[in-house]
């Protein structure tokens, strides 16, 4: 067992499976499992001091910490703090070093592109978490053909897994 | 100063004083600018991307090739509107399971991970920020004519005068850019273009009399094969036109944000549906002004000029030129997304990547800005000294990225042993026969379509490249065999499919198939 920070889940079994079951009424879907994947946080604080349009706050992104893709976050997460047994946790595949750059340099380049900055401007780390976010493994059968798919227990999103 | 420059004037004032009010609204905060405007509603989205989409092209060129060659220029309307449609289903299906597969998110990094390898990317990149210019080239002088149109002022004075004011808000500005401006941006031109169709048809009246109207002008107007007949049974030239703009969106760095949302969120399926249908509309809308231009203007000097000078028919000199400032402010916003991606790839893509792997932030970002101010001076010299039509020079772009990117797309997925040699030859080779034909009016000699022929070598040196290179590892050739395989996932399910989550269901795949190695 591991003791991890994570979300609440929003999107609950039932709540999944009724989702799923709304879309196509034929298939029958289960819960196969629940796995954790691993996000850095990282929140930096941002200021531009042009005295004609000043622009300060805080930017906050996550990295795939196996991967290494970078999203933004819409608001700052609340993260709880759960004992998951190791089986259900995905490992790291990156150092923290190396998350870190990929974030300051993935904030930079958004904001390089969206606030369209004439120079580079200030960013400075404000606050980093490693958290793990929970996604249903459901199975899926539909007139003899089995299909597995993973759900986002936050937003409900969900994509297929090339598992037999 | 006339009426008309007081009126832009006054317009850009506008949209500056609207931008800056709601960006103190939203108490100096950057979320608004880093997440896009995520709050606001379905309606306001979809108008704001409307107005992006709708850039100089759609206001100068498309009528001039109506205003050309009559309904022959609706084959290219035709490849824009069922672009998509065709990509999906001849090569979409296997395309997106690859990707899946190889938890690529932008069609580059799609072809450097098929092909493992970062020179595809690097050239791919290269041959896309090249193209992607000529398209702000063409904004460039769309800019330059319209505020020459304004102002009376010399075209060479208006195109520089408009390209520095590009270029100005492009690296320092972003307040005209907020979502608000572009929404009001996009009522005064979904407004206009829309006012003038149906003053211009009602003027005319109706289609069938516009037909009519043309047949007694020229009856070659309305056949598919252009004025005079002038590409008669050059079914090339035709399939060109229609897969130029079907093809090249894939070749288009798309840099792809992901947004992970924190809570449950819905999604904004609705601004979609909107745009869809506004895009559908419109795509046609110009063209058919073009048409109206060879009945009400026969003695136009400039094709170009169709939609400004059917406004100034139509429409009191007010709205005309509101109007014409809306254009204006639409090119700045089209230009400036591409200028800005141009200048962020040169810079972090080829600069920091290749010729400066410690460079700092301060460095990178002032690359950049040289980036932009470079292709905007090498434009404004190449709309001054040589400029080409907007039509054509959109038209070679969307060509050359099309010969560059189609064929590595098609093999990726229909062969298994399509390798990078082959992929790097094809790009290179069909990029430069594009090239070499269009400026060397190769067609003329030929008679055949700079795409065509740009198609052919193309597959030829992919076919001959590819002898030359290794061949894919296997774990890639597995990839490929699977993709071909058809999908058992129930159609409403596959229907919402989030695609954005490929690289975390192949790494959860592989996790689960136990190929994952132990936490770092």
């Amino acid at each position: 067992m591991m003791e991890v920070k994570t979300q609440e889940i929003f999107f609950t079994e039932e709540k999944v499976i009724r989702t799923l079951g709304k879309k196509e009424v034929d298939t029958d879907f289960s819960i196969r499992n629940i796995v954790y994947y691993p996000y850095m946080f990282y929140e930096f604080s941002f200021k531009r001091g042009n005295p004609i349009t000043p622009l300060k706050g805080d930017v906050a992104c996550t990295i795939d910490a196996i991967s290494g893709i970078p999203a933004l976050v819409d608001k700052r997460p609340e993260f709880t703090t759960l004992k998951i047994a190791n089986k259900n946790i995905l490992p790291i595949q990156l150092e923290e070093n190396q998350t870190v750059e990929l974030a300051k340099e993935f904030l930079y380049r958004t904001i390089s592109k969206n606030i369209k900055v004439a120079t580079a401007p200030n960013i400075s780390l404000k606050q980093c978490h490693l958290f793990y976010r929970p996604y249903w493994i459901i199975d899926g059968k539909a007139n003899e053909h089995g299909f597995t798919l993973m759900v986002d227990s936050i937003s409900g999103k969900y994509h297929p897994l090339n598992v037999e | 100063m006339n009426l008309d420059t007081i009126i832009f004037i006054v317009y850009m004032l506008g949209l500056l004083i609207l931008g800056i009010s709601f960006s103190r609204k939203v108490n100096d905060s950057v979320d608004e600018y880093i997440l896009g405007g995520r709050s606001l509603g379905p309606a306001v989205t979809a108008l704001t991307m409307q107005s992006t989409s709708m850039s100089g092209y759609m206001f100068m060129g498309g009528p001039a090739l109506a205003f050309q060659q009559g309904w022959y220029a609706i084959w290219y309307a035709i490849g824009d509107a069922g672009g998509s449609i065709i990509n999906l289903s001849v090569l979409g299906k296997r395309m997106r399971r690859m990707s899946e597969l190889l938890g690529a998110l932008s069609p580059i990094e799609y072809l450097e991970k098929r092909y493992e390898s970062v020179s595809v990317k690097i050239v791919a990149s290269l041959i896309s920020i090249v193209f992607l210019s000529a398209y702000v080239f063409a904004q460039f002088i769309a800019a330059g004519k319209a505020l020459e149109n304004l102002t009376g002022l010399s075209y060479e004075l208006a195109l520089i005068l408009g390209v520095g004011v590009i270029i100005a808000y492009t690296v320092t500005g972003g307040y005209l850019a907020v979502v608000w401006t572009d929404f009001v941006q996009a009522i005064v031109m979904v407004v206009g273009i829309a006012g003038i169709t149906i003053m211009g048809l009602i003027h005319i009246g109706g289609l069938s009399n516009l037909n009519a109207s043309l047949a007694a002008i020229d009856p070659t107007y309305l056949s598919i094969w252009g004025k005079d007949l002038a590409y008669y049974g050059q079914w090339g030239m035709v399939l060109g036109a229609i897969l130029i703009y079907a093809i090249t969106y894939m070749g288009l760095p798309h840099v792809v944000v992901r947004h992970m949302s924190m809570k449950s969120t819905k999604t904004v399926k609705g601004a979609i549906l909107v745009s869809s249908i506004w895009n559908q509309i419109f795509i046609f809308a110009p063209y058919i002004l073009g048409f109206i231009g060879i009945i009400l203007l026969p003695n136009l000097a400039d094709p170009e000029m169709v939609i400004p000078i059917l406004a100034y028919t139509f429409f009191p000199g007010i709205m005309a030129a509101i109007l014409l400032s809306a254009l204006m402010a639409a090119i700045m916003s089209t230009s400036d997304s591409i200028l800005m991606q141009t200048g962020t790839i040169l810079s972090r893509d080829i600069y920091q990547r290749l010729l400066n792997k410690n460079a700092s932030q301060k460095k990178v970002v002032l690359v950049s800005r040289l980036c932009i101010l470079t292709v905007g001076i090498i434009g404004i010299i190449v709309a001054i000294y040589q400029p080409p039509s907007i039509f054509a020079l959109v038209v070679f772009a969307s060509g050359v990225l099309g010969n560059s990117f189609m064929v590595a797309y098609v093999a990726s997925v229909y062969s298994k042993t399509a390798n990078k040699v082959g992929v790097l030859c094809s790009m290179i080779s069909g990029a430069a026969t594009n090239i070499i034909w269009t400026v060397g009016a190769l067609d003329v000699v030929t008679g055949i379509h700079p795409f065509l022929a740009g198609l052919i070598i193309s597959i030829l040196a992919m076919i001959i490249g590819n002898r030359f290179g290794t061949p894919p590892s296997e774990e890639m050739q597995e990839i490929v065999e699977k993709a071909k395989g058809p999908r058992k996932i129930p159609k409403n399910i596959e229907k919402h499919i989030s695609f954005d989550l490929s690289p975390e269901a192949k790494n959860i795949t592989e996790f689960m198939q136990g190929n994952m190695g132990l936490s770092k």
